[in-house]
């Protein structure tokens, strides 16, 4: 008897499928911040608005962030941030050299979790 | 008997050594049959003393060496290296054996073959070499001898051998004591070998598949190399701990660095990532189990480790828990390759059983997010001498673990059990019977024998720390917060999805009266409707395939890709990146960086031509997708970048 299921996502077939959505490959995103933890970053932000910033993930950076996503969703519910946000959090602000509240990491981490996945 | 083949090794055992061996004073003592001849006696002696001290004493008095042509072979060929296609023998190769079957009364006897004469007289720098194993002839000869006293040792330790001492039952102390069994039959020694749970096949990356014959045969294999090789304890660091308790002493020999580089499997064909599995660089392990699924397969739970691994600059201690993007699961899996999975060939053992190196992220998000399921994580209650075990036999089961999966008796709960046995062989645990296991109940197990604490996963603090929700909890209380607003009507929440496509969800979103406040529980719930679409496609696309025509271009083509991604696949099992050598592999016998990149490269080309075909039947659902996505950056749009209170019962 030959029984069809989703294989553990390691295995073969489950890498074709995932890849028919072909945004794993992706170079680069772009996310929305506002930069408001420095005085230069103020300015902007009080001239310009949220401004959107493209930046570059390493591997395990987008691996991080696509991760923190259901965590960040709970962040922006009101709930804690946890060590996977957090982990989330620091590879946005390591990529975008920009210090961020808890919920615009939040935001960032879905809003990059939307272009990759 | 040292074989290039084959084994009398239980009969040796069943018989075993008289009574007379039982009266044996003063260390052993190695003599030539026919002495004389100064390069054999140096041999002699070389052997000698290479011998720990409480084995020469164990053994006792005198054991003979000889020579002589043994089995049908009249000349000495070395033994099949990896890669040697090798001639087709038609006697198996006998280096060396021993009068075990008659000892008790007759003196001992070790005989060698007739071959070695020649090899031992050119001394250890001019003697025949080959690319594997000893690596010399004169160094074989000294192994077989050890070899051979090797099984005297392990018989006179059992109990039909004059072993006098007794053992207690670490799993019901109140049972009497028993008499001690060889060392090879022993709870410690079997969860080492990984025969203690059922191992049935030869391993790659062994140093002597000889050693795979059984467990008395590996004891004697591996003495060889804890005493010959400077390398051993690198290689095989678990074993030579127990080699090294065991006899009290730590070859003088030895002199290596181990490599604790290892790659992790990825869940994006075309990555991989090297990682360090540095014992000091390692703070806790735990028994991280995915609480029951719904499938058949997976009602049990699925049992796993994690290494919590510190952060580069992180100073070893609790903080290392943060550092999740650097822990690693420890996950035991049949590897299936194929188009289906069988489940009577999951029943008849037709897949490997192997460790897995994950990413920790990645491995609760699959659990989490893809099926669903809550990830618990146990600390295990272990000292850094046990940690450091634990981590050097996930390096070793890394580099050569390939066994069979079967469903019920060699699964992930028994692999993970066998695994925790031959890390702590020297704790009770190890001799907990294996037997038939699910995953659900080694936690109960293994706080039974005061590893771990069950309730270090309750409580509000645990959640995203030890206890890691399914996201179907989040998505009912979002769920539920917006029925409360009077926003879902009707509709349940599996109605929610199976009855509303992304462009109406949106609709519902655009009419509500404060889009602010509810817009995370809306993001809440796309998150998971992109879950169940992701699985809608993979079904989609098995179904798409078996209806295709097997002879149709389309299913050829997938059919091709998946045997060539497969080969890729194989490739890059960590034994074939490092096909020479043994154990745990040395930095140099890896194979390069732009070999392993050329092998991730092919992968993506391969991945990216059958995306294209299954791209086909998936249309709808990907226009869906890009829905999903659209209305999760439009949620996000509206909500202020200041964290909102709590408006839900969290989970």
């Amino acid at each position: 008897m030959k029984t069809r299921k989703s294989v553990p996502v390691v295995a073969l077939f489950a890498f074709l499928v995932a890849g028919a959505q072909a945004h794993a490959f992706q170079e680069s995103i772009q996310i929305t911040i506002s930069p408001i933890m420095t005085v230069a970053a103020l300015l902007e932000l009080t001239i310009f608005g949220p401004t959107a910033t493209t930046i570059e993930l390493s591997s395990q950076q987008k691996a991080v962030v696509m991760n923190a996503q259901p965590d960040a969703a709970d962040v922006l519910r009101g709930g804690a941030a946890t060590d996977a946000f957090l982990a989330g959090k620091a590879a946005l602000e390591e990529a975008s050299g920009v210090a961020l509240e808890d919920a615009q990491a939040a935001k960032g981490i879905l809003e990059a979790g939307a272009q990759l996945e | 008997m040292k074989f290039g083949r084959s084994s009398f090794a239980s009969l040796v055992l069943l018989l075993g050594l008289g009574p007379s061996a039982l009266a044996q004073r003063g260390d052993v003592e190695l003599r030539l049959a026919q002495p004389g001849e100064p390069a054999l006696e140096r041999f002699v002696s070389e052997v000698s003393a290479a011998l720990p001290a409480s084995l020469r004493r164990q053994l006792g008095g005198e054991v003979r060496i000889r020579f002589k042509k043994l089995g049908t072979r009249t000349d000495l060929a070395a033994p099949l290296c990896p890669g040697d296609s090798g001639p087709k023998v038609e006697a198996p190769m006998v280096y060396g054996q021993s009068n075990r079957l008659t000892a008790g009364w007759r003196s001992r006897q070790i005989t060698l073959h007739s071959g070695f004469v020649s090899e031992i007289k050119k001394g250890p720098e001019g003697a025949r070499r080959y690319a594997c194993g000893h690596g010399d002839f004169y160094r074989l000869a000294m192994a077989t001898v050890i070899h051979e006293l090797a099984h005297l040792y392990d018989n006179s330790n059992s109990p039909i051998g004059g072993g006098g001492e007794t053992e207690f039952d670490p799993v019901d102390s109140a049972n009497p004591p028993k008499p001690l069994r060889s060392v090879s039959d022993r709870p410690a020694f079997l969860a080492l070998t990984g025969f203690g749970v059922g191992l049935s096949s030869n391993l790659p990356r062994s140093p002597d598949p000889y050693e795979y014959q059984n467990a008395a045969e590996n004891f004697a294999v591996n003495l060889e190399y804890f005493l010959l090789d400077p390398e051993y304890a690198c290689r095989r660091p678990t074993f030579h701990d127990f080699y090294r308790r065991h006899f009290g002493v730590t070859p003088a020999r030895a002199s290596c660095e181990i490599s604790p580089k290892a790659f992790l499997a990825s869940y994006r064909p075309g990555e991989t990532t090297v990682v360090n599995l540095d014992p000091e660089r390692i703070y806790e392990v735990h028994y991280l189990l995915a609480a029951e699924g719904r499938d058949v397969s997976s009602r049990w739970g699925h049992a796993m480790f994690r290494l919590v691994v510190c952060a580069p600059g992180r100073v070893l201690g609790p903080d290392c828990l943060k550092d999740v993007g650097h822990h690693v699961a420890v996950s035991y899996r049949a590897n299936i390759t194929g188009l289906s999975f069988s489940s009577v060939g999951g029943l008849l053992g037709k897949y490997p059983s192997q460790m897995f190196l994950l990413p920790f992220l990645d491995t609760v998000s699959e659990y989490t997010k893809g099926e669903l399921r809550d990830v618990l994580s146990y600390p295990l209650k272990l000292d850094r001498t046990q940690l450091r075990s634990f981590v050097l036999r996930a390096l070793e089961q890394h580099w050569q673990y390939s066994d069979r999966y079967y469903f019920v008796t060699k699964n992930c709960a028994t692999e993970s059990l066998g695994f925790l046995q031959g890390a702590l062989n020297d704790h009770p645990v190890a001799g907990e019977p294996v037997g038939i296991r699910v995953p659900t109940e080694l936690a109960e197990l293994f706080e039974r024998y005061g590893l771990l604490d069950r309730g270090a996963v309750d409580g509000p603090a645990a959640k995203g720390r030890y206890r890691f929700p399914s996201m179907l909890r989040s998505a009912e209380a979002s769920f539920e917060s917006l029925r409360s607003a009077g926003i879902t009507g009707e509709l349940s929440l599996e109605e929610y999805f199976t009855r509303t496509s992304a462009s109406e969800r949106l609709a519902l979103f655009e009419g509500v009266s404060e889009p602010a406040r509810l817009a995370p529980h809306f993001v809440a719930l796309e998150l998971l409707a992109r879950e169940r679409v992701k699985q809608l496609m993979l079904k989609a696309a098995l179904e798409w395939l078996g209806q295709q025509n097997e002879s149709s271009p389309e299913y050829a083509e997938v059919q091709t890709t998946v045997e060539r991604l497969r080969g890729v696949q194989k490739a890059l099992m960590p034994w074939n990146l490092a096909p020479l050598g043994y154990g745990v592999a040395r930095a140099d016998e890896v194979a390069s960086d732009q070999r392993i990149q050329a092998l991730l490269a092919e992968m993506v080309t391969l991945f990216n031509s059958s995306a294209q075909v299954l791209n086909r039947p998936l249309e709808a659902l990907n226009a869906e997708m890009a829905g999903i996505r659209k209305n999760i950056l439009k949620f996000l749009s509206v909500i202020p970048e200041k964290t909102q209170p709590p408006t839900t019962p969290q989970t």
